[in-house]
C-alpha cells in the first residue's frame, strides 16, 4: 500500500523518531545561509573601510615622507640637531618614525650613524621607541629593536635584555640579535643561557646569531658548546667558532670529534687547524668516518695540506662509495699543485665515472 | 515510481552518505579558517625582519640557491624569463636551465641570447637519475647561468638533471614560464634562517597573472584578469593558498609544495634520489616522499608556505586548456596517494598519516564522486518523493552556500593581511566570481576531476605537456 503515501509528506522518523536528520538538515542549510551572507557583509564592510584606511596610509606615508626630508638634510649637513629642527613625534605616529629611522640606520656609513643617534636623542624619542619594544604588533616591536640596536644609552640596552625573556621566540631572537650588534658582552651568559634550550633545531638561525659574537665573545660560544645537551647548538656553536675565525681553541676538541651526531663531528673536524690535536693524522681517521658530510669535511681541510701523503690520502678518498666524497677528493686535487693535476689528468683519460667529474674539474679550474 | 520505494532505505542512507561526505569537507575547510589567519597574521607582523635585510646585504651567505628551470618548448618566453631572473634581488644564486629536449628553437634562442659556449659540469648521475645530456653549456658574459641540454623525459627527469649538477645547499624549482617577484627568494629563504625548527622546504603562493601589467619580465601592477575563466581561478587560487596550504603550514601536514615555485635543501633531496619522473604529480610527490623518509628517520623538520605572492602564472584563458590542466592535477594527486598509501592512517606518520592524507583522500577521490552522485541523484530522490525537500535545501547550501562563504572568507583573509587587491571594484569582482564559481565552474571542475579519476584507474600513461598559453610578458608594451 506504498502507493498510498502522499508525495512530500514521507518523513524518516522510523530510522530517527525524534526527526533528528530533518533538524540537522535544517541547521545545515540555515547556517550556510547565514555563514555565507556574513561572510558577504564583511568583506563589504571591510571594502566601506579601505577607504578609511587609504587615508590613514597617506597620512603616513606624509609623515615619512616630511622626516625623511628633515633627516637626509641633517645628515648632508652635518649638524649637531635640535629638538625644534624635528618634526611631532608622538604614540600615534612612531611607528612611521621607527620605520624611516631603521631604514636610515641600514644604509648610513658609520659617522652618519653617529649623526642619527645624536637626532634621536636630541628629538627625545628614544622613550617612545621603548614603549613600542614592549607591546604592540611583533613586526614594529622587532623594528624598535633593532633601531635601539644601534644606540648607545643604558635604557635601550635594559629593554633588550628584558625581551631576552620575552615568551615569543621570535622576539627572544630579535633581542639577541640586538644585543650581539650592541656588542653587550656583559650580557653574553644572558643571551647563551636563552639560546641554551632543547628546541632549538635550526643550525642555520644559530650560526648566524652566534657569529655576531665576534672575536671579543667567542669565549661565551666555546662555553655554549661544552654546556650544551642540543646536539644542534653544539653544531652550531662549532660553526660560529669557524666563522669568527679564532685562532685557537680554549677548549678541547677530542669530545666534539667522538660526537654522536655527524654534523657536530663534521664541524668539529673544521675546528682542527685551531685545536691542539695532531691534525694531519686525526684527519686521516676521519677520512673513514661513517658519515659522507664529516669525509667531506676531513678532505676539506686536508687539501691544505700539500704533501705527498696528503695527496695519497686524497686519492684513497676518489674510490669512496659516495659520489659527493669523491667529487670533493677530485675537487680537492686542484689545491695539491702540479702532482694534483697530474693526478686529475690521469683519471680524466680512465674508463668510469671519476673521469666525467675529473674532466668536468679540470674544466671548472680553467675557467677559474 | 512505486519499485523505488523498495530501496527507500538503501536510498536514505546514500542522501545521508553524500550529505555527510559534504559535510565533511566543508568542517575540514572551517577548521583551516582560524589555522590560515593565525599564520597570515604571524606573517603579516613580520614584514621587514632583520633576516631578510641580513640576506638582502649578503650578511647570510650561508645559503646560495640555484633555481633549476625545465623547459619544454619555451622558445616564445624564455628569453624574457630568463632576463627577468637575472634582476632576481637575491646576493648568490645561480640558474640552471634545462632544455628537456625541446623540438622548437628554445635551446638555439638561449645559446645566441647569452652566447653559450659548451663547458663541462660535474653532475651526480648516480643519485639522480635522469635522461642522457646532450651538452652543458655555460655563458662567459653571464657566468651565473648555466644550461643543460638533454633528452626529453619530462619536467621531474629535467628537474633531476638540474639537481645533479647543482652544488648549493638550497635549490628553487620553477616553471619556464612563471615570473617571480624581485624578492621571491628573500621571502621563500626566509624560513630557513628564521624559523627554529629544521626547515627542509618552503613553498610560495601562486597568483595568476592574467590582468596584471607586465614589464621587462616583472609583475609592475596588480590587476583582475578581463576574461571570467581566469578571474574565476583567482579566487580558487587564493583559497587554495592562503586557506589551504596556510593552515597545513601552520599545522605541520602539508602535502603540496606548487611545481611552479619550491625551495628545498639539496641534501635532503638527495637522501630520498631526487624526483620521480614516473608521475605528472611530481611536485606533491617529493613532499609526500619527504615526509615518509624524514618521519622514518626520526628526524624533526618542518615544510613552510609563505602567504606572499612569489610567482605569477599564466592561468588557462579556454575550457580546454583548463580540462587537460585538472586533469593532469587529479592524476598526480592520485599517483601519489596510491605510492604512498601505506602512510594514510598510519599513526606512525603522526598528524600527516592520520589526519592529512586521509583528508586528501576523501576531497580528492571520494569527493568528486559524491559530489556528482549527489546532483544527480538527491533531486531526482526528492522529485520522485523518496526524499523530505530538507535532503535538497541541505545538500544544494552545502555545495552553493558554503562555497560561497568560503571563497568569501579567502578574498576576507587576503584583504585583512595582504591587501593586494587595491580597488574597491576589484573586490565587487571578485565577491561576484565567488559567487558564479559554484554554479557551473565547480561542476565542471568536478567532472574534470572524475575523469582524471577514471584515467588513473585505467591506468593510462601520464605524460607532462606545458600547457599552451597565450604568453604575457611585456603586456604594458
Amino acid at each position: 500500500m506504498t502507493d498510498q503515501i502522499p508525495i512530500f509528506e514521507r518523513t524518516l522518523d522510523s530510522v530517527f523518531p525524534d526527526s533528528f536528520d530533518i533538524t540537522l538538515l535544517i541547521l545545515i542549510w540555515s547556517s550556510s545561509a547565514v555563514l555565507s551572507s556574513t561572510s558577504i557583509a564583511m568583506l563589504a564592510i571591510l571594502s566601506w573601510r579601505r577607504v578609511g584606511n587609504e587615508k590613514r596610509k597617506k597620512a603616513k606615508e606624509r609623515k615619512a615622507a616630511e622626516l625623511d626630508i628633515v633627516l637626509s638634510a641633517i645628515i648632508a649637513k652635518n649638524i649637531y640637531p635640535t629638538h625644534d629642527m624635528m618634526p611631532e613625534a608622538t604614540p600615534e605616529n612612531i611607528d612611521a618614525v621607527i620605520s624611516v629611522v631603521l631604514q636610515y640606520f641600514r644604509n648610513l656609513t658609520s659617522d652618519s650613524v653617529t649623526t642619527l643617534t645624536d637626532v634621536i636623542e636630541a628629538w627625545d624619542i628614544e622613550t617612545l621607541i621603548i614603549e613600542k619594544v614592549k607591546t604592540g604588533r611583533r613586526g614594529i616591536r622587532i623594528q624598535a629593536m633593532t633601531v635601539l640596536s644601534y644606540m648607545d644609552t643604558e635604557p635601550s640596552i635594559d629593554v633588550l635584555v628584558a625581551q631576552l625573556k620575552s615568551k615569543d621566540a621570535y622576539i627572544r631572537l630579535a633581542a639577541i640579535r640586538c644585543l650581539t650588534r650592541r656588542r653587550a658582552f656583559a650580557h653574553l651568559d644572558k643571551i647563551t643561557s636563552t639560546i641554551n634550550t632543547p628546541d632549538q633545531k635550526n643550525r642555520i638561525l644559530l650560526t648566524d646569531i652566534l657569529q655576531r659574537f665576534g672575536t671579543n665573545g667567542a669565549w661565551a660560544v666555546e662555553k655554549l658548546a661544552l654546556d650544551a645537551s642540543n646536539s644542534t647548538i653544539r653544531a652550531a656553536s662549532l660553526d660560529a667558532l669557524k666563522l669568527i675565525g679564532i685562532e685557537s681553541l680554549s677548549i678541547p676538541l677530542r669530545p666534539f670529534l667522538q660526537d654522536f651526531d655527524p654534523l657536530v663531528r663534521s664541524a668539529a673536524v673544521a675546528l682542527l687547524p685551531m685545536s691542539e690535536l695532531d691534525v694531519f693524522h686525526t684527519l686521516i681517521n676521519y677520512l673513514t668516518d661513517i658519515d659522507p658530510r664529516v669525509r667531506i669535511q676531513a678532505l676539506d681541510i686536508l687539501s691544505s695540506f700539500t704533501s705527498s701523503a696528503a695527496l695519497l690520502s686524497i686519492a684513497r678518498q676518489a674510490g669512496d662509495p659516495d659520489w659527493q666524497v669523491r667529487y670533493k677528493a677530485l675537487q680537492s686535487m686542484t689545491s695539491m699543485g702540479a702532482k694534483g693535476d697530474a693526478y686529475l689528468r690521469v683519471v680524466s683519460g680512465s674508463e668510469g665515472s671519476n673521469a666525467d667529474i675529473a674532466k668536468a674539474v679540470l674544466s671548472e679550474r680553467l675557467a677559474a | 515510481m512505486e519499485w523505488l520505494l523498495q530501496y527507500q532505505d538503501f536510498v536514505y542512507y546514500l542522501a545521508i552518505g553524500i550529505i555527510a561526505v559534504g559535510l565533511f569537507q566543508n568542517l575540514v575547510y572551517i577548521l583551516q579558517i582560524p589555522f590560515a589567519w593565525r599564520e597570515l597574521r604571524e606573517h603579516s607582523q613580520f614584514q621587514d625582519t632583520q633576516a631578510s635585510w641580513d640576506i638582502l646585504t649578503s650578511r647570510s651567505n650561508l645559503l646560495p640557491i640555484s633555481i633549476l628551470i625545465p623547459a619544454y618548448n619555451e622558445s616564445k618566453n624564455i628569453i624574457d624569463s630568463v632576463n627577468s631572473l637575472l634582476s632576481l634581488h637575491y646576493p648568490d644564486f645561480k640558474l640552471i636551465i634545462i632544455n628537456d629536449g625541446s623540438k622548437d628553437d628554445t635551446l638555439d634562442q638561449l645559446k645566441s641570447y647569452f652566447d653559450l659556449q659548451p663547458t663541462l659540469r660535474a653532475s651526480n648521475s648516480e643519485v639522480f637519475r635522469h635522461a642522457p645530456i646532450r651538452q652543458v653549456y655555460s655563458s662567459p658574459a653571464f657566468s651565473d647561468i648555466i644550461v643543460i641540454d638533454k633528452a626529453n623525459g619530462g619536467k621531474a627527469d629535467a628537474i633531476n638533471a638540474g639537481l645533479a649538477s647543482c652544488h648549493t645547499p638550497l635549490f628553487c624549482v620553477m616553471d619556464a614560464d612563471s615570473i617571480l617577484e624581485p624578492t621571491a627568494l628573500i621571502n621563500a629563504v626566509r624560513p630557513f634562517i628564521e624559523s627554529t625548527n629544521n626547515v627542509v622546504a618552503v613553498g610560495g603562493t601562486v597568483g595568476i597573472a592574467n590582468g596584471c601589467e607586465i614589464k621587462n619580465g616583472q609583475v609592475t601592477r596588480f590587476g583582475l584578469p578581463k576574461k571570467f575563466l581566469p578571474r574565476i581561478q583567482v579566487v580558487e587560487y587564493t583559497r587554495a593558498f592562503l586557506m589551504s596550504r596556510l593552515a597545513n603550514s601552520r599545522s605541520g601536514t602539508l602535502t603540496l609544495i606548487s611545481g611552479a615555485f619550491g625551495i628545498f635543501r639539496h641534501d635532503i633531496v638527495s637522501q630520498v634520489g631526487g624526483f620521480d619522473n614516473t608521475t605528472v604529480g611530481e611536485d606533491m610527490e617529493m613532499v609526500i616522499r619527504l615526509h615518509h623518509h624524514l618521519k622514518a628517520q626520526g628526524v624533526d623538520y618542518e615544510m613552510r608556505y609563505v602567504p606572499d605572492p612569489v610567482c605569477w602564472t599564466e592561468a588557462p584563458e579556454t575550457l580546454d586548456i583548463l580540462s587537460k590542466q585538472r586533469i593532469r592535477w587529479q592524476r598526480g594527486a592520485l599517483e601519489c596517494l596510491w605510492r604512498h598509501k601505506t602512510m594514510i592512517f598510519n599513526p606512525k606518520y603522526g598528524r600527516l598519516g592520520m589526519v592529512s592524507l586521509p583528508i586528501v583522500f576523501i576531497i580528492d577521490v571520494i569527493g568528486p564522486i559524491v559530489e556528482f552522485l549527489g546532483y544527480l541523484l538527491i533531486p531526482f530522490f526528492v522529485l520522485t518523493g523518496m526524499l523530505n525537500i530538507h535532503f535538497l535545501f541541505a545538500y544544494m547550501a552545502l555545495v552553493f552556500l558554503f562555497g560561497v562563504f568560503l571563497s568569501t572568507i579567502a578574498v576576507l583573509l587576503e584583504q585583512t593581511e595582504l591587501e593586494r587587491f587595491e580597488k574597491p571594484i576589484d573586490l565587487l569582482r571578485l565577491i561576484i566570481a565567488a559567487f558564479l564559481e559554484n554554479f557551473g565552474y565547480r561542476q565542471i571542475c568536478n567532472w574534470w576531476r572524475i575523469k582524471g579519476l577514471w584515467r588513473h584507474l585505467m591506468g593510462n600513461k601520464s605524460v607532462w605537456e606545458p600547457m599552451e598559453r597565450v604568453g604575457f610578458l611585456n603586456t604594458a608594451d
